[in-house]
């Protein structure tokens, strides 16, 4: 059975199909990439996996459960238990250092544990800028700490919506390498992007094209 | 963060300070009579006077000054002179006797409501400073 | 990041300059709040005093165009003065019909000179009948007076086994009054001899106190209580008739004169406390709305991280809350600050009776400036709480990309 079940899913906004019978499935450990133009329904898919959102018609299956038909309060508790999230712009609340950051992540699952951490952000190699404030880290720095902020509770998905459009080379590889060392241990991830280097990293790529699944690529050079 | 914090403290007790020194002479000033004859209360001023521009100093190089021990050092004695001189008016000089005269009227609270908030500000200072020492 | 608090600590912290200028609003919202209350529960409890102190219905003075204006101005502002009749007035004012009790009382004023220790006001009373002073001194000293022995108001620097000079004459304090709030506080206390024994002083060091006749034959006032069911207009108007060169004043009228006045300020500071209030709590509403634009973000991001709607409106009431708190606080202290040790102050600008609360009474208003403030705070925050805990996090968060 899939991890994550999306069946005859449809965004509807009065005339407009964002998505539009859309079907797709992402196996527990898999490296799934979801590609596509502007406006063609990722960030629409997005939201509705990471739990922002839900689907018009169709039904989500997260683990078996169809999470398209909870209250708003179970899906905010489905997305803090079971998603980790990742965005093009980092999103730290300004006002928290590193560690600070990870552990308002962690208040809301179950309690704050400084010293978990410290060992996640020695995991994206950030223990030394724990704490600082997100203004005095570097966009690769900040995008490693919401690298560990999404794994700190251990969820079944790391959801990334364009985990390196805000960065240079450099760090769009060290990130992309952390995903690789992610992948490795066993981790789910889906990342939304447009770049098909980034795409190339995954397992398997789904293309989406006005609101629908366009094709699905193989990536057959993968890398482990 | 500290330094910035630090210095609006220490606007703040300059501000105090030259309102005491300015004002103790003018519009805070002690009994005056007609027949040109001085009360004590006329010494009290003269001294509130004195130790508004020690504490006006004091703030002004906390201000311009960094070195943490320093700083710390310019607080503990603003700490100092204001206490005295919030004790002078009427402690250790004595001013008028009647409640209805000027000095006890307006000299005698007013100096000591400023005084003592530049006390206050001095010992927020010295905390501040003791806090960024340990690494707050 | 430990608790809620912390979150809300941090991010007040953040923004010193909106939170400084939120402190401050508060800070003044609840001086002027608290600084209001005191003044017009001060200025009711010294009418209430003074009411208290005088006692009697009507007060006989000598027809002058100064004596019944001396005599205000002794009770209510304290300023010296001193005129004088003769004594045969107590007589003839007790032989009027409806008088139930008469009491003479003498004025002397000493100067601030080689003399006397101070300008004081000094009356004398004769202690076996006199009913508007004599209760009031009597809960701080039972007996007679002896030679040159006097009690002080509470505004006398000078404490109980001391002495003061009045026209070389050394006087011992036996005793301090309690505060009234009133001109009488800054009054000397003394025996009818007493005080006779100190006109003869004044004039022996070529004081000209105006005395036609022999200084222990004059009394300066008659204080006249009047018998139950006796209209008090009628008797005062019988004793302008039968006593001659005298006038008669009504208390009721010279208490209206002060409540009258003492209502307008009242009124006024009352309007102009609710009307600050209402300014200040549009201002609070307004930069809490203005928050909401400027934390969209920062709330989706706290949403997307877990926090349930309920949690982000609480620790939107929460800062709220601890504004409200600190800033209340701190104005209120600085109304005890400007209040207390102003009273004097107050009462001389006002030209009438102030006296602030005691310890009971200041506590209460405090407690009601700082529920009054907490309420405001929650109050304005309520809206933007509302707003922003309905935030969409997917939505707004993906606005900037």
């Amino acid at each position: 059975m899939s991890l994550l079940e999306l069946n005859n899913i449809s965004k509807i906004y009065g005339d407009l199909h964002a998505l539009d019978n859309v079907s797709i499935h992402v196996d527990k450990g898999e490296w799934v990439a979801i590609m596509g133009p502007s406006g063609s329904g990722k960030s629409t898919m997005m939201n509705i996996i990471g739990c922002m959102d839900k689907p018009s018609e169709g039904q989500v299956l997260l683990d078996g459960v169809d999470i398209a038909k909870q209250s708003s309060k179970k899906l905010t508790e489905t997305r803090r238990d079971k998603i980790g999230l990742i965005f093009q712009q980092f999103h730290m609340v300004n006002y928290l250092t590193a560690v600070e950051n990870i552990m308002v992540s962690q208040f809301y699952h179950s309690m704050p544990d400084e010293k978990e951490a410290l060992e996640a952000l020695e995991r994206v190699g950030l223990r030394d800028r724990a704490h600082h404030l997100p203004s005095q880290l570097s966009g690769g720095e900040q995008q490693r700490v919401c690298v560990a902020r999404a794994l700190i509770n251990h969820p079944e998905i790391i959801l990334a919506d364009e985990p390196t459009g805000n960065l240079d080379e450099a760090n769009e590889n060290i990130v992309l390498e952390l995903f690789r060392q992610l992948h490795r241990e066993g981790t789910t991830l889906i990342v939304v992007t447009h770049d098909p280097e980034v795409a190339e990293a995954a397992q398997r790529t789904i293309v989406l094209k006005n609101g629908r699944v366009a094709k699905e690529i193989i990536n057959e050079n993968f890398v482990e | 963060m500290l330094k910035k914090r630090g210095a609006i403290v220490d606007m703040l007790r300059l501000i105090l300070s030259l309102i005491l020194t300015v004002g103790s002479s003018t519009f805070l000033h002690a009994c005056l009579h007609d027949d040109g004859s001085i009360s004590t209360c006329h010494y009290a001023q003269q001294m509130v006077t004195a130790l508004g521009i020690l504490l006006a100093v004091l703030a002004l190089l906390s201000l311009l000054l960094h070195e943490d021990g320093v700083r710390k050092g310019l607080a503990l004695a603003g700490i100092c002179a204001g206490l005295l001189t919030v004790l002078t008016p009427g402690i250790l000089i004595p001013v008028c006797a009647m409640a209805a005269m000027r000095c006890r009227l307006i000299m005698l609270p007013s100096v000591r409501l400023i005084a003592g908030l530049l006390t206050v500000l001095s010992l927020l200072e010295w905390l501040l400073i003791g806090r960024e020492e340990k690494g707050l | 990041m430990k608790t809620i608090r912390h979150l809300v600590l941090r991010s007040l912290a953040k923004k010193p300059v909106r939170a400084g200028a939120l402190f401050t609003l508060i800070l003044l919202l609840s001086f002027s709040v608290f600084a209001g209350a005191l003044s017009v529960s001060g200025m009711k409890n010294g009418l209430s005093s003074l009411e208290n102190r005088l006692g009697a219905d009507a007060i006989v003075v000598p027809k002058s165009a100064r004596s019944s204006e001396d005599l205000s101005k002794i009770l209510l502002n304290g300023t010296t003065g001193y005129f004088y009749m003769d004594r045969s007035v107590l007589d003839k004012v007790r032989s009027v019909e409806g008088v139930e009790k008469a009491a003479p009382q003498l004025f002397l004023a000493s100067l601030r000179a080689d003399c006397c220790s101070a300008a004081i006001q000094v009356i004398g009373i004769d202690q076996e009948s006199d009913f508007s002073i004599q209760p009031w001194i009597a809960q701080r000293y039972e007996g007679t007076l002896g030679e040159y022995e006097v009690v002080a108001g509470c505004q006398i620097n000078a404490q109980v086994g001391e002495r003061i000079r009045i026209y070389d004459r050394n006087c011992t304090v036996v005793a301090k009054l309690a505060k009234t709030g009133t001109g009488l506080d800054t009054a000397v206390y003394t025996s009818m001899d007493n005080i006779r024994l100190l006109l003869e002083a004044a004039q022996e060091l070529g004081h000209d106190l105006k005395i036609s006749g022999d200084p222990a034959e004059v009394i300066s006032a008659v204080y006249v209580r009047v018998k139950e069911g006796y209209d008090v207009e009628k008797v005062s108007n019988d004793l302008k008739v039968y006593v001659r060169k005298t006038e008669t004043i009504q208390t009721k009228n010279m208490l209206t004169g002060v409540s009258d006045g003492l209502s307008g300020i009242a009124k006024a500071a009352t309007v102009f406390t609710v009307v600050l209030w209402l300014i200040g709590f549009a201002v609070l509403l307004a930069a809490f709305c203005l928050m909401i634009n400027e934390r969209k973000r920062e709330f989706a991001v706290l949403r997307l991280l877990g926090m349930s709607r309920k949690k982000l409106a609480a620790m939107i009431r929460l800062e709220a809350c601890l504004l409200s708190v600190c800033g209340s606080v701190c104005g209120i202290v600085l109304g005890f600050c400007v209040v207390y040790p102003f009273s004097n102050l107050i009462e001389m600008k006002l030209g009438m009776p102030f006296l602030p609360s005691g310890a009971a009474g200041a506590l209460l208003t405090a407690v009601f400036t700082l529920v009054l403030m907490l309420i405001s705070g929650m109050l304005a925050a309520s809206y933007t709480a509302h707003r922003l805990s309905r935030v969409e996090p997917g939505t707004v968060l993906r606005e900037g990309n």
